[in-house]
């Protein structure tokens, strides 16, 4: 089922957490929504469920419109962070809650409703736990039953509050692994809301970065990494340090130097700018061309290291990062910077 | 590698003896000095055996003071009959309309925002903070004969004061806070999200209360209705304002205790008070019990 936002606005009192979002997610696409906290994603997607009413704006599901239906009527499979299992309830009780509260009508037999039970439990692999209760599963398990329960209602959308959350790193891993395959096979059109951005680049289709009710920039999670479109996710994705700048004839310079930047847009202003440099971007030789600089610190983390040069004629820190097991410079030692991709953006703000 | 861990093994035994052996062990930061604890202890317990244990002791004693017959006999008294029935009657009502109140005021509190809140709050505060008579005198002032609705009430053939309506309107305000009080912190914790998880599943609001919400509480709504019910038969003051203690019609267990002692009729007074006492007994062990158990569901089981 596709899914259409448009225009969406949210406010909560006088604090507006949604100014104006437009969306379309593709049927079977699985998305994730970008953020650091207070950045709206959280009531987009509150929105879509229909557990938060929007001040503006619409959302349409499969070209219907959707703003006035109750949560009941969206049919939405919904996955919270803290898994909200009902823990009086059997494992095979929360999944098929959603079932058993149909109205007689619609509700399937008891025996349809346990055969669903059973293959919707070989499907998150805990097929022998239907007798047991929430509290005697751990995190992950939980978390797999939470998913079942909301795909029991056969949902037209399934939309996931940051489902990895409350786990610890390495469950959260094989989770998000075992979503993605899950996803693969069953494709269900799936929003999901993060602020891990590990998780968005390495489980999404597209990626959308949010911050202050808006959307930053979407694209895919190879787009998100290598061309960010904003200062803000260069800020929010990866690592990168900036530099103050100033550009002089369409030309860049870090204090003196000039600096050449490989696949740059032709800068049609001068003044002040801000440049935005990824560590892995930066090489650095001992004599040539380039961008000179003074090594000021060596940092071993895992099976990299990050060194710390000092632009000369500058107070401005470019980091740098090589591999583990080739021979360090030495503090004091002199370079030349090449820098391979950056971001740079007008003004100093 | 194995010599090093013996060496490692004696060194450390070697650290616990010296540790036992030491004469002036060192006591934690937070421990008392042992004669502070002996005096602690002795104070409590002095001063519960004294003003608590003796007297409910002393009850008992007194009821069976002249052997079980008097006991017995205190009950064929048929005012005793109908201030037993009577008690039971208030508890009957007040206890279920308490029950429907606390829970529409726990969940409005915990589960929405409204301008007024904390005054609602405060205001649930208010049967424990007001002496229970003050409370009966408004009710007489208000629904008497003589009151701001009397003329009213009386021309509609209602009798509020001394009668039962009165007496149940007194209980019920006294009892008020005990289960609401119990439901908010707990719902306030429990938060939304199992109620949103029943809704996108397709619950309707009332299934979904029957079906998450009320079992979320139950332990707690449980050890509510008991406190509820406990307070219910045993108050006294501001049903003594609004009964007019009438025997026979308008006279509760407490009221009619208090009867029977003015009366001299001592072994009588007693052994309706025993029964109050066994009450009160039962009901505490049944709440210990259910601290014990579901200490985790209890949202403020130790406040009491």
């Amino acid at each position: 089922m596709e899914l259409d936002i448009r225009n969406l606005t949210k406010t909560f009192g006088s604090t507006a957490a949604l100014h104006g979002v437009d969306l379309k997610v593709a049927s079977g696409e699985l998305l994730a929504l970008l953020g650091p906290s207070g950045s709206g994603k959280t009531t987009l997607l509150r929105c879509v469920a229909g557990l938060e009413i929007p001040s503006g704006g619409q959302i349409l599901f499969g070209g219907e419109d959707a703003s006035f239906k109750s949560v009941q009527e969206r049919n939405i499979g919904f996955v919270f962070q803290h898994y909200a299992l009902f823990k009086h309830l059997t494992i095979a009780d929360n999944i098929s809650y959603g079932l058993r509260v149909r109205p007689r009508r619609t509700r399937p037999t008891a025996a349809a409703i346990r055969n669903k039970v059973e293959e919707l439990l070989a499907l998150i692999q805990l097929p022998e736990y239907g007798g047991r209760y929430p509290s005697q599963l751990s995190g992950g398990q939980r978390q797999r039953v939470a998913l079942a329960r909301a795909l029991a209602v056969e949902p037209r959308v399934l939309l996931l509050d940051e489902p990895f959350g409350a786990l610890d790193a390495k469950v959260r891993k094989e989770l998000r692994v075992w979503l993605r395959e899950f996803h693969d096979r069953t494709g269900h059109t799936t929003l999901f809301v993060t602020h891990d951005q590990e998780e968005a680049l390495d489980l999404a289709d597209r990626v959308i970065v949010m911050s202050n009710g808006k959307i930053e920039q979407e694209g895919s999670p190879e787009d998100i990494y290598d061309r960010p479109a904003t200062p803000f996710v260069f800020d929010f994705i990866g690592e990168s340090v900036r530099l103050d700048i100033h550009v002089d004839k369409g030309r860049p310079f870090v204090g003196q130097q000039e600096v050449s930047i490989p696949r740059l847009p032709p800068l049609l202003f001068d003044g002040p700018a801000k440049l935005y440099v990824r560590p892995e971007h930066v090489a650095f030789r001992r004599d040539g061309e380039g961008l000179w600089a003074t090594v000021v610190s060596l940092h071993r983390s895992g099976s990299s290291r990050r060194i710390g040069f000092r632009a000369d004629g500058t107070e401005m820190i470019i980091e740098a990062l090589t591999p583990a097991d080739r021979e360090p410079p030495r503090i004091g030692d002199r370079a030349a910077l090449e820098i391979r991709a950056a971001g740079l953006f007008s003004g100093t703000a | 590698m194995s010599d090093s861990s013996v060496a490692l093994a004696v060194s450390l035994e070697e650290t616990t003896a010296a540790v036992a052996a030491s004469p002036s062990r060192r006591r934690l930061p937070t421990e008392e000095a042992p004669w502070v604890r002996r005096l602690l202890i002795t104070l409590a317990v002095g001063f519960l055996g004294l003003f608590l244990l003796l007297p409910l002791v002393t009850v008992f004693m007194e009821a069976f003071r002249k052997g079980a017959g008097a006991f017995i006999h205190a009950f064929a008294d048929p005012a005793a009959v109908d201030a037993i029935l009577l008690t039971l009657m208030v508890a009957v009502i007040a206890v279920p309309a308490n029950l429907v109140f606390g829970i529409s005021a726990a969940w409005a509190i915990a589960k929405f925002d409204f301008r007024g809140k904390a005054f609602l709050v405060t205001l649930i505060d208010l049967p424990f903070s007001v002496s229970p008579v003050v409370a009966g005198l408004v009710y007489v002032l208000l629904y008497a004969n003589h009151g701001i609705f009397g003329g009213w009430l009386q021309s509609a053939g209602i009798q509020i004061i001394f009668a039962l309506p009165g007496i149940i309107m007194a209980t019920v305000f006294v009892t008020f806070p005990f289960i609401a009080r119990e439901l908010i912190p707990l719902m306030e914790e429990l938060g939304n999200t199992d109620e949103e998880a029943a809704l996108t599943l397709g619950a309707s609001g009332f299934r979904m209360f029957w079906t998450v919400t009320l079992p979320n509480v139950k332990w707690a709504l449980l050890y509510g209705v008991l406190l509820c019910n406990a307070r219910a038969m045993g108050e006294f003051g501001a049903v003594s304002v609004v009964s007019g203690h009438i025997r026979g019609y308008t006279n509760t267990m407490p009221l009619h205790i208090e009867i029977l002692y003015n009366e001299y009729q001592f072994v009588a007074a007693f052994a309706v008070a025993s029964l109050l006492a066994a009450l009160a007994l039962v009901t505490l062990g049944i709440k210990s019990w259910l601290e014990h158990r579901y200490a985790g569901d209890l949202a403020a089981g130790h406040r009491h």
